[in-house]
């Protein structure tokens, strides 16, 4: 197994790409360090410069500014058919004239190997995605599962700098998607591939990634961990867009004590707070960090009225109302829930440690 | 229709299709219904096209002593009749190479980089559709002719003796060429329209050179296009009349013009019916090999 090393390897530095005249900014100065054998998903919603990314590093769209390096050279201008990366694509992508084998075979066959060298080669790679049987097929006749696995096969076989994958599993459904993504993730691990790649499912970019570059509106809001990313949101839209969140609008009254003030009450955060009193910040608490509570205690806590209870099988989202009408949501466990019903007082509280306070 | 099936990719399973609603009352057995919805096209075509071909196929086959085989042995015995039958498939060989030359570059440009210029491109090229080919066979009369536009312009230009085109065999072939070249953009056209682009993304990033992208990609999914194509240009080619007979000289006569004379001069009804009778053999012969080498394509062609 390797180890991301931490000396980057694929740098984009300011890259931008506009369109119709300069008007449509589909990417805006987008800066990231990418780490040799590093699993760095494109997480962000529709129409956020994803794919328009991707297709830069992948050589098939020109920046209209900034540089893209890779191992120290610039590779803005060298077209995508020299830059030896793998790409996978949603839609599979295989050619439909030629079987399963001369799809893979067909990298290998460019790089002018020796038919018995890409014999073998195709052939460890066709197990490897579990196809070895399916050699002589046409794509046509594979299911929609079984040609995505055939060009993964396709896109490593000839052991690329880097890979790329834009919305690879987009296709499937779920328990497939699940299954793919946990083969992707080992054939990544064993092989210390460096993978980029893209998703709008926040699940998939949480349970695959090294890191996760949050994408919206064509720019970075952060760059980070998943766990960092979620317990630590550097702005608002990334509180809201991954994972469920409670987002209070707040000013510092206490910058000491970390104290600020919310529409549900005051807010105590653990660690003093940088900033003036009466700066604006944001307060949110993750909704499975608020827990019932026998009395609502003077700050880091308050008394809903219970509003909607919806059973998810495995937890219960229950969404309740401050005197004053402001929205608070919460997890609960099926035994937890058991006694609410909707109208009913829940007095809640939550822990210093799980407040996250981030200027707006 | 696309080739890697992008909406077959959700699921194993096959779809399942309700039945279709009834199209006419429940007391009509479902296997009548395809037929009865065919009954216009067949009426159609026995009343027009079979029973008229069975006609011709008798007239050739029957002398004044009833049964013979007479026209067919006069036909293959006689070399000027072979010649021209030999150059009526070497033209409409010519011509369907020349329009997949001319043909497969326009419709690659009008598929490949689509938007204003491939529509405006196809446009043109549909438009020769709107003007009657008898008066663009004409229009290549007034171009080709020894004072015509061409002449006029090589003279221009200081070549003192142009050779003369119009009455040749090139000229027939270009006015050939210029009325064929539609059916052929359009056939290819219609293929590589549904090449998906992504495939061509796909082999650059494998590391293909847009060539190696073209020979090993564009060019086997657009070969339906060129082979349905080809048919369809050598086939009309086989039959052609007034265009060879206005552009060419009496040397570029090809059958469907002997088998005009044969009616006209000679009234010899048997002789003509059975050369029609044979481009008929020649035609279905060449669809046979067609069918038996390319209905392959149906392979990866959903
Ligand atoms: N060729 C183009 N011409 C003009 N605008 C474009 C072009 N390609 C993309 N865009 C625009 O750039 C923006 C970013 O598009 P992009 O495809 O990168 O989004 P995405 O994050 O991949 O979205 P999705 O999740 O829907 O795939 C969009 O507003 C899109 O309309
Ligand atoms: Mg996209």
């Amino acid at each position: 197994m390797h180890q991301p090393s931490p000396d980057p390897f694929l740098r984009l530095e300011g890259v931008s790409k506009r369109y119709a005249g300069g008007a449509l900014r589909a990417v805006d100065d987008v800066s990231i360090d990418i780490r040799r054998g590093e699993f760095l998903s494109l997480l962000g919603p529709s129409g956020s410069g994803k794919t328009t990314t991707l297709m830069m590093i992948a050589g098939f769209e020109l920046p209209s500014d900034g540089r893209i390096v890779l191992s120290g050279r610039d590779i803005v201008g060298i077209p995508a058919h020299r830059r030896n990366f793998g790409m996978v694509f949603q839609n599979y992508a295989l050619f439909p004239h030629m079987t399963v084998f001369d799809n893979v075979a067909y990298p290998l066959r460019l790089r002018k190997l020796a038919p018995d060298a890409i014999a073998e080669t195709v052939g460890r790679y066709l197990e490897m995605v579990g196809l070895t049987s399916y050699a002589d097929r046409r794509p046509n006749a594979l299911s929609g599962g079984q040609q995505q696995r055939v060009a993964l096969a396709r896109a490593l076989v000839f052991d690329p700098a880097v890979v790329l994958m834009d919305e690879p599993l987009g296709a499937l459904d779920k328990n497939l998607r699940e299954q793919l993504q946990f083969e992707i993730k080992a054939l990544q691990r064993k092989l210390g591939i460096t993978l980029i790649y893209v998703t709008h499912d926040q699940s998939e970019a949480m349970t695959m990634s090294d890191r996760i570059a949050v994408f919206n509106a064509g720019h970075i809001e952060q760059i980070a961990a998943p766990i960092e990313i979620y317990r630590r949101p550097a702005t608002r839209f990334v509180g809201e867009f991954v994972g469920e969140s409670n987002m209070f609008e707040a000013t510092v009254s206490d910058p000491q004590a970390g104290v600020v003030s919310t529409a549900i009450g005051p807010v105590r955060a653990a660690a003093p707070l940088d900033c003036a009193r009466d700066a604006p910040v944001l307060a949110m608490i993750r909704p499975e960090l608020i827990r019932p509570a026998d009395a609502p205690p003077a700050d880091n806590g308050t008394t809903l009225t219970v509003a909607s209870i919806v059973h998810f099988g495995d937890r219960v989202a229950v969404e309740g109302s401050t005197a004053d009408g402001h929205t608070v949501r919460l997890r609960l466990s099926d035994r937890e829930a058991a006694a609410l019903a909707p109208g009913a007082d829940l007095a809640v509280s939550w822990r210093p440690d799980d407040v996250h306070l981030l200027v707006p | 229709m696309a080739q890697t099936m992008p909406d077959g990719a959700t699921s194993d399973e096959p779809t399942d299709h309700s039945p279709p609603r009834p199209l006419l009352s429940p007391g009509v057995t479902r296997p009548l219904r395809p037929w009865l919805l065919l009954a216009p096209a067949i009426v159609f075509v026995t009343g027009l096209f079979l029973v008229p071909l069975a006609g011709i196929l008798r007239l050739s086959v029957v002398g004044p002593d009833g049964f013979t085989l007479e026209a067919y042995g006069a036909f293959f015995t006689d070399p000027f009749y072979l010649r021209i039958l030999g150059r009526t498939l070497a033209v409409a060989l010519t011509v369907t190479v020349f329009c997949i030359l001319l043909g497969y570059p326009i419709a690659y440009v009008a598929a490949r980089y689509g938007g204003r210029l491939g529509t405006a491109l196809i446009l043109i090229v549909t438009m020769s559709f709107w003007t009657s080919f008898l008066a663009r066979t004409y229009a290549w009369m007034v171009i080709l002719g020894s004072q015509g536009l061409l002449s006029t312009v090589l003279r221009g230009l200081g070549w003192e003796e142009p050779p003369q085109l119009l009455f040749t065999g090139i000229a027939a072939n270009i006015g050939m060429i210029h009325i064929l070249l539609p059916f052929m953009v359009l056939s290819l056209f219609a293929v590589m329209q549904r090449i998906d682009p992504s495939l061509l993304k796909a082999s650059a990033g494998l590391g293909a050179t847009p060539f190696q992208t073209f020979r090993t990609v564009f060019l086997p999914l657009s070969a339906p296009g060129i082979i349905n194509g080809s048919a369809l240009v050598f086939i009309v080619c086989l039959g052609f009349y007034v265009t060879p007979e206005l552009l060419g000289g009496p040397q570029d006569q090809m059958i469907a013009r002997l088998i005009g004379s044969q009616i006209e001069q000679l009234l010899d009804w048997r002789e003509a019916a059975t050369m029609a009778a044979v481009l008929l053999a020649v035609t279905l012969a060449l669809f046979a090999v067609y069918d038996h080498f390319f209905g392959l394509d149906r392979l990866w062609r959903s």
